[in-house]
């Protein structure tokens, strides 16, 4: 029976291979690095790229790495050598990294002028904001209980394991709230830890299973972001999940677009950005969960259900380079 | 023991898998560890990786542990009778290694969860709400872990239970000595190499979790060091300090393993090759254990999978609907998938068994104690640091191209599940049939011959456990495959990921129902398959 197996893997597998080659164009391509939230079955990428190529005439090369952790890792190790023209899906919590290596070079995009000067995180537009977004604690209207008002609130004995949390060691979610804590309370940040900890479930390792566990009903506060009922309003038609807005604040993500120092194809790599930056703008907030970043873009009724934070707290360049040592002494002081 | 010029074949024998072993592990693995040493102080002389390192290796001995205890009973009943869905609840039980950790954490929750269908249904019955507290805690933990891993050992000590000759049993018995004392100093030591195996993988296997640790865990006090590792590869991008945290990790993995060497080789080797216990046909009172028996088994397997196949159909509120189904299949990804997880799977199962057999065949009969400590440490590495040595190697060496990414991802599935193969067949090579070689031998039979007409069939039911352990594996994986593919190979994990990062958990289950019954009839494929011949190994 096995050999049988093995017989059909050997006529299979270059079967296969041919089954996915793409005729190879080098004439006139754009060689693009993406997260894969942009590049997966689902995301903004299979919309986005047949569109793009048709209107410009330029192929795309999409090749990703698994997250924007990840695909930057990549992209500074290659170095010169890199084929990557674009990369996409950095975040400005993980920019410093990208500077420190010098792999972007700067790009005034006629569109920059459509875009909220606040979100242009990078003033030199070596990386081009294209998408927002603000963490937030998404609640179950369904659960009967009271919602918090503030993070300080959550803090109450009445949310005692009606909390999921995001442990900020493995996942930039986490990260996100160990900022935007460090951003409210101070250098108090750490005993509203140790006190939040104990009403959470539990501490998930990344966004998807705290998210999971949360639409499971194992408890009715999730960290999340304010754009995540949307999806609940679009795919379910189901207003039960709501984002909470704080009075203090929210801490924004946003992420952004580059095109390499290194680039072979920079006017093609000029024409992507622009693309994104206009026309994909709907696409990439709708498939993402964000906001644009560009303001003149229609976006589905169902974003009502994504209320915009009174205050958008952003990271300090002191914040940035302290990160890594609040992670430290997070773990520190919670293990 | 054999001869010089023999221990040469087993060598040639062994060439291939020891050089694609060099390539895949020691040559990335050296690569990581050289960035570590200018932090590798740090890392060594903080009391926080202490706390997380005896943390770790407790959790780790616990659940290999309580596994392989929990597993005896099962494996003697197994190993002793014939019934009804005997060998098909055995490979059921390697089932859980397909589905990805995080829909391990969903069935867990669905299941056993605060409103999941265990509190629903006492609920119902008790006529008051009932919330089921088992999830959250350490005991959540270990009873992950021992779920995931039961099936290893009970798979192998099943396995090489069925070789022992009762003979030794009964000589112990006409001494006088009672069924206990038999077990412990008959049985058990016959056992020895069959547990260790099962001990080290389990030990391993729990060593490198976290996404479990942490979430079924509740509280970031339950940290192992792979968490630390991970975030500096993909949170804060820190390679430097991973790799001194890669290196901390390698040292204490080597001198576990060492230990187990140790004690893998005290004690005299009792058993002679060639016995094999007779499968008793059950009657009387017997059948009810048998029933009873399966049920449990049944019971502890059946409901954290079958959690899965039901979210697809039922969403949260009750409602049946088969929109998920409609979803998934309505993409064109969806059959390209489904034959790049099958391909993969196979190639790298099939070459995991039989790479696995000739390092088993190589170790045994040279008595090299290196070559199953070499081919363990992929297990024990943990997959933060995999990937990171196995993306410097493609930088280097692989070209970007449609093959070179397959290549890639099947290698890279190959080396991840070589550990498992090696251990499941090493007890068998070598118990099993040196004495049989040596006759062979003398017999004027030329040394492949006697590979091919003696040791390779005797082997044929350790291969088979590899096989279905790797299929399992690599049919699941889903890290290695993101980031070594580049995105051009899409597999049935990597669509799951996609879905529930665009927030559908529905169609994630139903994505893992479809692995689930793609690894199923794989294995009633192969069962049936070998119906038809005597086991008469």
């Amino acid at each position: 029976m096995k050999k049988l197996f093995f017989a059909l893997c050997v006529l299979l597998l270059p079967l296969s291979i041919f089954a996915q080659a793409e005729s190879e164009n080098d004439g006139n391509s754009v060689t693009v690095y993406a997260y894969d939230v942009f590049t997966g079955e689902w995301g903004a990428g299979p919309e986005l790229i047949p569109l793009f190529e048709e209107e410009t005439g330029i192929k795309v090369n999409l090749i990703t790495a698994g997250g924007a952790t990840e695909m930057l890792s990549r992209v500074i190790a290659e170095g010169e050598g890199t084929e990557a023209d674009v990369v996409l899906g950095i975040s400005d919590d993980m920019a410093d990294k990208a500077y420190d290596a010098d792999i972007f070079a700067p790009y005034e995009s006629k569109y920059l002028s459509e875009i909220d000067d606040e979100l242009e995180f990078d003033k030199e537009h070596r990386l081009l904001p294209f998408d927002w977004g603000a963490y937030a604690f998404v609640f179950d209207t369904e659960s009967g209980i009271t919602p918090p008002g503030s993070l300080g609130d959550l803090t109450k004995s009445e949310y005692k394991d009606n909390l999921i949390l995001v442990d900020p060691r493995t996942s930039d979610v986490g990260l996100g709230l160990l900022l935007w804590s460090h951003e409210v309370f101070g250098d108090e940040y750490l005993s509203w830890w140790k006190e939040v900890s104990k009403n959470a479930l539990t501490i998930a390792d990344g966004w998807s299973s705290a998210y999971g566990l949360f639409t499971e009903g194992e408890a009715p506060i999730v960290l999340s972001y304010t754009t995540s009922p949307v999806y609940h309003v679009m795919n379910e038609n189901s207003t039960r999940y709501k984002a909470l807005v704080f009075p203090e604040g929210h801490h924004g993500t946003i992420e952004g677009i580059g095109i390499s120092k290194y680039a072979k194809n920079r006017e093609n790599a000029e024409a992507f950005v622009d693309f994104i930056l206009s026309e994909g703008q709907a696409t990439m907030a709708v498939k993402n969960s964000m906001y644009p970043a560009n303001g003149n873009t229609e976006l589905p009724d169902a974003y009502e259900y994504a209320p915009l934070p009174e205050k958008l707290l952003r990271t300090t360049d002191e914040e940035m380079a302290a990160k890594d040592d609040m992670l430290d002494s997070w773990a520190e002081a919670m293990i | 023991m054999i001869g010089g010029k023999a221990k040469i074949f087993y060598l040639k024998l062994s060439l291939f898998a020891l050089l694609l072993l060099l390539f895949l592990f020691i040559i990335p693995l050296s690569m990581t560890l050289s960035r570590a040493l200018t932090s590798a102080g740090d890392v060594f002389s903080s009391a926080y990786t202490y706390r997380v390192l005896s943390f770790t290796l407790f959790e780790s001995f616990l659940s290999a542990l309580i596994s392989v205890l929990l597993s005896l009973p099962f494996a003697y009943f197994w190993s002793h009778h014939k019934f009804f869905m005997r060998s098909f609840v055995l490979s059921l039980s390697t089932l859980s290694f397909t589905i990805p950790s995080i829909l391990v954490v969903l069935g867990f929750v669905i299941f056993y969860g605060r409103s999941g269908v265990l509190s629903d249904v006492l609920s119902q019955l008790l006529g008051r709400e009932v919330k089921v507290k088992v999830l959250y805690s350490f005991f959540a933990i270990i009873f992950a872990h021992v779920y995931l891993n039961l099936p290893v050992a009970f798979n192998l000590i099943a396995n090489g239970w069925e070789k022992i000759d009762p003979i030794y049993e009964e000589s112990s018995y006409s001494l006088g000595r009672g069924k206990m004392r038999t077990f412990i100093s008959v049985t058990l030591p016959m056992l020895k190499k069959e547990i260790l195996s099962a001990f080290i993988l389990i030990f391993f296997f729990c060593f490198t979790s976290f996404s479990i640790v942490l979430v079924l865990g509740g509280s970031p006090k339950f940290s192992t060091l792979e968490v630390e590792i991970y975030r500096r590869v993909h949170v804060s991008l820190e390679l430097d300090e991973a790799s001194a945290f890669a290196l901390f990790n390698f040292l204490v993995t080597l001198v576990i393993l060492l230990v187990s060497g140790k004690i893998g080789r005290m004690g005299r080797e009792k058993r002679m090759a060639g016995g094999m216990a007779k499968l008793e046909k059950l009657e009387g009172k017997k059948k009810l254990v048998a029933i009873a028996l399966v049920l449990l088994m049944l019971l502890f397997i059946l409901p954290p999978l079958l959690s899965i196949p039901y979210r697809s159909l039922v969403d949260r509120n009750g409602e049946f609907s088969l929109s998920s189904w409609e979803k998934i299949f309505s993409r064109s990804q969806m059959s390209v998938s489904i034959v790049n997880s099958l391909l993969i799977a196979l190639s790298a199962a099939l070459f995991s068994a039989y790479l696995g057999e000739t390092l088993a065949l190589f170790s045994a009969r040279t008595g090299s104690r290196i070559v199953p400590l070499f081919a363990t440490l992929p297990l024990a590495t943990g997959s933060a640091t995999l990937g990171l040595g196995m993306n410097i190697v493609q930088r280097s060496l692989m070209p970007q191209s449609l093959v070179a990414s397959y290549l890639m991802v099947t290698l890279m599935h190959l080396m991840i599940t070589i550990p498992f193969s090696i251990r499941t067949i090493l007890p068998g090579a070598a118990l099993l049939g040196e004495e049989k070689t040596l006759s062979s031998y003398t017999l004027g039979k030329s040394y492949f011959t006697t590979f091919a007409s003696i040791e390779h069939p005797l082997l044929s039911s350790y291969r088979r456990k590899a096989f279905l352990f790797a299929f399992a594996l690599s049919l699941g994986e889903v890290n290695a495959t993101m980031t070594l593919s580049s995105g051009k190979v899409t597999t049935l994990p990597v669509l799951l990921y996609n879905l529930i990062g665009s927030y559908d958990y529905q169609g994630a289950s139903a994505l893992g129902t479809v692995l689930l019954l793609l690894a199923f009839m794989v294995f009633f494929i192969l069962g049936a398959g070998r119906k038809g011949k005597a086991d008469v190994t």
